[in-house]
């Protein structure tokens, strides 16, 4: 089939390039000898493709060597943290985001668990310890004509049922005394029972003889009938004179032991916790024992 | 595979191999043919020399991902147009840029308007340049890589990322528009 100009024109890129089919250039090339405009056509287009592969090189600036080799010796470090950090991709990003997600895992396990809770374990610890520095010393007189809410943090381990809160606080405030110290005789207190007429001054009375004796206050709080229940710690050779004092003092005429318990149980609506400091300081490997007093109104 | 046949696979082992060196040689050897594909899709000597530079650095850092599916030469035309088509982009230029060639400056004067003056070499060479720089700029490529710097078609698909049949007939339009601006010069010179 023969082709007009047109269509011959279409195939002359091709054809300057000699990617048409033998036939296709056959047409072609029969056609431009019989016409004279489609020669000229065809003899301007081979020139102008000529004249482009004769154009000049563009010759690049001489630093353009540095130049290239500059950045790119800049470039080497942050490539080489790159590729450290995240190549191969498909490994390291995996395993990079799995740990990210187990982190956060454990810091929201550790920020929400009340041992590690600083909420709990740093703070409240903190505003017991600083509580008995407002309050009034245990022998001041005052203390003990009305309630009295402190804590001493020295004393704390001698309590026989601690709470949970105590048991933290020991967590946080490691113990004064020495382990030597920690030796006790009697871990069952004795209850004893006391009629005074005046309670706060019995109950003073107590500490007084108490301090002398070489012993200390471990626990005071209120119970029904306008009484008091006083836990103290006296040495075992102190224990007799202690009791004997405390009669003939108080004026007491019923002392009896009334039971013997296995715990010590505060619970009381208003505990007080109070400790004293045992001025004469007894023997640090006597034994000691732990007496209950209940101090009652006299009928 | 025609990356096999690749002249420069020794060279772009050895850069992979972290041999700067190599790689140095390999900006020698290309460096004027990427600043000569920038100069003439962006018309200006000092943006193309910036636009080159960072081709480079850009084959540099990617090398190591070059699986030799292509040659090394095709593959650098390949970003060489990326980064001048993006470069366009960038600055929204519309093939209204004129080219400068260093130590030269086109003389409008000369541009076929006295037809009884045969052109010289080098002013035809600028008005070559000048009408190059006023085809479109997906035309431009194809013309520049297929007859300026002697690419074959399937090179220039593979670097443009184009079907043959569509740089087959970019080219087509090309020539035809450039042979038909440059009539008057060309019969002039011949």
């Amino acid at each position: 089939m023969e082709m007009n100009c047109q269509e011959i024109r279409e195939l002359f890129s091709d054809y300057l390039d000699g990617r048409l089919k033998p036939a296709e250039a056959t047409s072609v090339e029969a056609h431009l000898v019989a016409c004279h405009d489609c020669r000229l056509e065809f003899g301007n287009l081979k020139k102008t493709v000529s004249l482009l592969g004769s154009l000049d090189e563009i010759e690049a600036s001489p630093d353009f060597l540095g130049q290239v080799e500059n950045t790119i010796v800049k470039g080497r470090n942050f490539i080489r943290l790159w590729a450290w950090l995240f190549e191969p991709v498909r490994v390291k990003i995996p395993l990079e985001i799995t740990a990210l997600v187990l982190v956060s895992i454990l810091a929201f396990h550790l920020y929400t668990t009340p041992e590690f809770s600083p909420h709990q374990s740093v703070l409240k610890p903190a505003e017991e310890v600083a509580a008995p520095k407002v309050l009034p010393p245990a022998e001041s007189p005052k203390s003990a004509s009305r309630p009295e809410r402190s804590f001493r943090a020295d004393k704390a381990e001698t309590l026989p049922s601690a709470t949970g809160e105590i048991a933290r606080f020991k967590e946080a405030v490691p113990a004064k005394e020495p382990a030597s110290e920690m030796k006790k005789a009697s871990v069952e207190p004795q209850m004893q029972e006391i009629s005074a007429e005046d309670i706060a001054l019995a109950a003073q009375r107590v500490k007084t003889l108490l301090e002398e004796i070489g012993g200390r206050l471990i626990n005071e709080e209120g119970i029904p009938d306008s009484g008091r229940l006083l836990t103290v710690e006296l040495p075992v050779s102190g224990r007799d004179e202690f009791l004997s004092r405390i009669k003939d003092d108080i004026g007491s005429r019923a002392r009896r032991e009334l039971r013997k318990e296995g715990a010590f149980a505060p619970g009381g609506r208003d505990q007080k916790n109070v400790a004293a400091e045992s001025k004469p300081a007894p023997a640090k490997d006597e034994p000691k024992v732990t007496l209950q007093l209940r101090i009652l109104p006299k009928k | 595979m025609e990356s096999s046949q690749d002249p420069d696979k020794d060279l772009v082992q050895r850069t992979q191999d972290g041999d700067l060196s190599a790689f140095n040689h390999l900006v020698v050897k290309y460096r004027n043919r990427v600043l000569g594909v920038a100069t003439r899709m962006l018309g200006d000597r000092v943006e193309a020399e910036d636009v080159a530079q960072d081709v480079f650095v850009k084959a540099y850092r990617g090398l190591r991902r070059f699986q030799g599916e292509a040659l090394f030469s095709t593959w650098l035309y390949r970003i060489t147009a990326n980064s001048c088509l993006n470069q366009r982009r960038r600055r929204k230029l519309e093939a209204q840029t004129s080219l400068v060639v260093p130590g030269a400056e086109p003389n409008a004067d000369n541009s076929g308007s006295n037809p009884h003056t045969l052109l010289e070499d080098k002013e035809l060479k600028l008005l070559i340049e000048r009408a190059v720089q006023e085809l479109p700029e997906e035309q431009r490529i194809v013309l520049i890589l297929r007859d300026v710097e002697g690419l074959t078609y399937e090179s220039i698909a593979h670097a443009l990322g184009l079907e043959l049949g569509t740089v087959r007939s970019r080219l087509h339009r090309a020539r035809m528009a450039l042979q038909s601006r440059l009539k008057n010069v060309i019969s002039l010179s011949a």
